[in-house]
């Protein structure tokens, strides 16, 4: 547990570096090598690279919005609830964090678990 | 096996980034956009965000300081022109590079590359009117012959560049990530492309076709008196008898043959009831003489009426460097400032609106359409590729074809094309395609402008969109020019669809620039413009029939006339006015005609009516219903006797006007949809009333108070520029105002800027601000902060500094660029 929590936190750290410096899907990276190292099975690979990414990217979301005075994120939620009706029962900034989490989660999951495979391959 | 279950999952994922990194018709990238360090989170700001420190810039010459103050707006000075302009360019750009970028694509015809399909007719209209063929004109022209304007343009244009080098894509504006493109590099070109933005908003307004159609169905002498080529009503720019110090050119002749004569209409499927939207798109602008001001010097006020979008049509700023010291607000994309003031003198502007568009009818000599009939002889076409990229399909490829007159906008008749008021077989001669001229230079001399003689030299560069150039000196100079490059024309010339085989239907030259309308102190007091006719029909020349309705100008020249000791306050007050003029001159008429049916003079919404003040106040329900019914009188009166086979105009709101007040008994008031009755004007008057109750009960419910108030149902909104992000738009704003009142505030048009200035011998005191922000970013403070205070009518105080370090206790930050050491 304890090494899954210390991953995880690898995997943000990493991840926010390369956030910094490549394109917006560079910290999937992180998920795959962190994994390729560590992870001890598929589905445990999945687990810390989708809890890493998603972590990473709700952080850093609530982290910006902190400052926010104009309700940029409920904006851009209304967006998508014109369009996908369903998410209109979510108030305010929730549409926009529920597709920030599911994209992170299934992305960072994927990789996470890609990455565990490469272990087990090589 | 084992490689299998490794690659399996890492091409799915690679497959999801692949796909979530792009857009899918109206679907945004999802992973860009949601990805907390790349999205739209990046633009969520505070107040002083990239508004401080030091940055170095590769094409500065000098340092350059940028002071922000707590509206954010900069104030820049700069140690020459060009560092001045490249400034100018780099600050614009960082507030408002997405706005530019797109407004260029518009004018430009490329919106389909970035927004998709939707666009595509626009897109057609704006390249067949040769908007980039003239911008590429200009352009090419000023490099050859105007160093100075071309060199303005290129350091705006290496400002913008180096701003958009310092971007990665995650600087990007938000709208570029939502719609999934980047920003290209700008150019002089570009700029002005932006300009001819403007001269397309202000200009391309067209009532040939209409009135071509109603000739053919009324005859002339109906069609004269009904659109008479003075109205009855007028308070003119140029005070009535004021003396013209020139000696005409002789006026064109008429021509036996005014018109194109078969007019050739196309029948439309439907008949759509369309009479000519009231003109929303004007300007009041005035300036008062010290004689009639508090301190003994003049004050002057603009206030533009454009459509109200956000980003903000303008951005405010001050520019500074050795030989200017200006404050006002510039175009996003344009070097200068346009509407201002400095040290000693303050200008505006408000649209001319006259005739500068018209229509030739061409006889192709066979369908290759290489050649057309012209003075007895065929004269060669040339034809025009333009190809539109589309987002997502390929390429169309379309031909347009140049008469000397000008491009034949639309040459099939198809019931999709933009502008359905346009003729189909017909070259558009437009002022908008002039490529000679430096309106620029207008602006950046007027800047750097002294007095009343640096005013008059600097409106000699501006060609179009004609504008009225209101001016004020502390010199205690005032002046008024209605102002550009005006074709000379016959009387009445263009008022129809014109011939394009005859050479007498083509422009006959030009009025010279010295012999355009203008005052200079006049005994009254005070100048002003509200897009009303230029001139009483004194005037040697002709500029048109037609102009906006007379309602504004009245208003203010009555106040401006009762106004002693003026001061900041009273102009403010003016440019809030909610008076209703109209309903002055024709509400007692209406209800008395109405209270003759005691139904109707029971009637609840009767009394509310009559019990009105006559002000467009955000809380009156009177308003609501007078400018509910007007629009429904005015076309139960006429529409039924206008109906043609093709799109038609109602008589102006003054000739209108005049028929209920003056010709009670007219045959016009006969609805002729109704077999064997003859209906009154009672009949008409009633009619209409009940209609427009009815609808304000279906759109609002039952009058109940608060539920008809005239903010709730003008519901004033600024949208955002593209249609579909409702969310970055502002609607249900409370403010009073309507087309015909001072406050020209309506549905979505209205005052984009709002100035008064007060000049002084030392330092001019000055109040505006435009309804929007200076951010161009929807995440941004300074995005809408000024649209409350716009809506109740209050007034920023101007930060106008008089150097760098003279410092204020409103800047809050500031910004050094520094040339790049190589």
């Amino acid at each position: 547990m304890r090494n899954s929590i210390f991953l995880i936190l690898i995997i943000v750290i990493a991840g926010f570096v390369l956030d910094m410096i490549g394109p917006w899907w560079l910290p999937l990276i992180a998920c795959f090598l962190v994994c390729a190292w560590q992870a001890g099975s598929g589905w445990s690979g999945f687990w810390l690279g989708a809890f890493g990414m998603s972590l990473l990217w709700v952080g850093t979301a609530l982290y910006l919005d902190a400052r926010d005075v104009t309700g940029l994120s409920a904006k851009m939620s209304s967006l998508f609830t014109g369009s996908i009706p369903a998410l209109g029962v979510l108030p305010g900034s929730l549409p926009a964090y529920l597709i920030l989490f599911v994209i992170s989660f299934l992305l960072g999951g994927l990789s996470g678990y890609a990455g565990a495979m490469f272990r087990k391959a090589i | 096996m084992k490689l299998f279950k490794f690659v399996l999952p890492l091409l799915l994922a690679a497959a999801l980034v692949y796909v979530l990194d792009r857009s899918w018709g109206a679907l945004p990238p999802l992973g860009k956009l949601f990805s907390p360090s790349h999205g739209f989170f990046q633009h969520i700001e505070g107040p002083d965000a990239g508004r401080s420190g030091i940055l170095s810039l590769p094409g500065l010459k000098e340092e350059v300081i940028v002071h922000y103050d707590d509206n954010g707006v900069p104030h820049i000075f700069a140690g020459n022109d060009y560092d001045l302009y490249y400034a100018q360019g780099y600050v614009v750009a960082k507030d408002r590079l997405w706005q530019m970028d797109f407004q260029v694509l518009a004018a430009a015809g490329r919106l389909t590359e970035v927004v998709g399909n939707a666009a595509l007719e626009l897109d057609r209209y704006h390249r067949r009117i040769g908007m980039a063929k003239t911008a590429q004109e200009v352009t090419d022209r000023l490099e050859r012959q105007d160093s100075l304007s071309f060199a303005i343009l290129q350091a705006y244009a290496d400002g913008v560049n180096d701003y958009i080098a310092s971007l990665r894509p995650r600087d990007y504006p938000l709208e570029y990530k939502i719609l999934n493109y980047a920003p290209e590099d700008w150019s002089p070109y570009r700029s002005i492309l932006m300009l001819m933005n403007m001269r397309h908003d202000l200009s391309t307004g067209t009532d040939d076709y209409r009135m071509s159609n109603l000739i053919a169905k009324l005859g002339e002498a109906v069609t004269d008196d009904l659109f008479p080529f003075y109205p009855d009503r007028e308070s003119p720019i140029i005070p009535v008898g004021t003396a013209w110090d020139f000696e005409p050119l002789g006026l064109p002749p008429v021509p036996a043959i005014k018109m194109a004569v078969d007019t050739a209409g196309i029948p439309l499927a439907s008949l759509v009831e369309t009479p000519a939207p009231r003109p929303e798109i004007g300007s009041n602008n005035w300036a008062v003489a010290g004689s009639r001001s508090a301190s003994g010097l003049p004050l002057l006020s603009n206030d533009p009426h454009l459509t109200l979008s956000l980003p903000s049509i303008w951005y405010q700023m001050q520019l500074s460097a050795p030989g200017v010291n200006v404050y006002g607000v510039a175009l996003p994309g344009t070097p200068a400032i346009i509407i201002g003031f400095n040290k000693d003198i303050a200008w505006g502007v408000t649209n001319v609106g006259l005739d500068v568009m018209d229509f030739y009818r061409i006889q192709f000599r066979d369908a290759a359409r290489q050649e057309y009939w012209y003075d007895g002889q065929w004269k060669p076409v040339t034809a025009r590729i333009e190809v539109y990229h589309q987002k997502n399909g390929p390429d169309i490829v379309d031909t347009v074809y140049y008469t000397h007159h000008g491009p034949v906008v639309y040459e099939e008749k198809d019931e999709n094309r933009y502008r359905r008021d346009f003729p189909v077989g017909y070259a558009m001669r437009w002022m908008g395609n002039d490529s000679e001229g430096a309106d620029l230079l207008t602006f950046h001399y007027l800047n750097r402008g002294e007095n009343y003689d640096d005013y008059r030299q600097a409106l000699t560069y501006f060609t179009s969109p004609a504008q009225n150039f209101v001016f004020a000196s502390n010199g205690d100079d005032i002046a008024i020019t209605p102002n550009g490059k005006f074709p000379l024309k016959w009387k009445g010339q263009g008022r129809y669809l014109l011939d394009g085989a005859l050479p007498e239907h083509d422009w006959q030259g030009w009025i010279p620039n010295a012999h355009n309308p203008t005052v200079r102190n006049p005994a009254r007091g005070f100048v002003s413009s509200a897009n009303q006719f230029p001139a009483d029909l004194s005037y040697p020349y002709y500029l048109d029939w037609s102009f906006a309705p007379s309602s504004r100008a009245i208003r203010i020249n009555e106040r401006l006339d009762a106004m002693h000791g003026a001061n900041i306050d009273s102009l403010s007050s003016l440019l809030h006015d909610n008076f209703n003029v109209d309903a002055r001159l024709v509400l007692p008429d209406l209800l008395a005609t109405l209270a003759v049916d005691d139904s109707i003079a029971g009637m609840q919404e009767y009394q509310l009516l009559a019990a009105w003040n006559l002000v467009n106040g955000p809380e009156e329900v009177g308003a609501s219903i007078f400018e509910r019914w007007i629009p429904e009188l005015r076309s139960g009166i006429w529409w039924d006797d206008m109906r043609a086979e093709g799109p038609v105009r109602t008589p102006s709101l003054d000739r209108t006007f005049s028929l209920l007040l003056q010709e009670a008994d007219s045959p016009w008031f006969d609805d002729r949809g109704t077999d064997g009755i003859v209906e009154t004007k009672f009949d008409i008057v009633r009619r209409t009333f009940l209609k427009s109750i009815a609808d304000l009960r279906e759109g609002f419910g039952e009058y109940d108070g608060g539920n008809w108030h005239w903010a709730k149902v003008k519901n004033t909104t600024i949208a955002h520029l593209v249609p579909n992000f409702t969310m970055f738009s502002r609607t249900g704003i409370v403010s009073g105002g309507g087309g015909g009142i001072v406050n020209a505030t309506s549905g979505r048009h209205g005052p984009s800027w709002r100035m008064v200035v007060a000049l002084d011998q030392d330092w001019p005191e000055a109040v505006g601000l435009f309804p929007g922000g200076q951010s161009g970013n929807p995440g941004s403070p300074y995005y809408d902060n000024m649209i409350d205070k716009w809506a109740n009518g209050i007034l920023n105080p101007l930060v106008f500094l008089k150097d760098r370090d003279s410092g204020d206790t409103r800047l809050r930050t500031t910004m050094t660029l520094q040339p790049k050491t190589k």
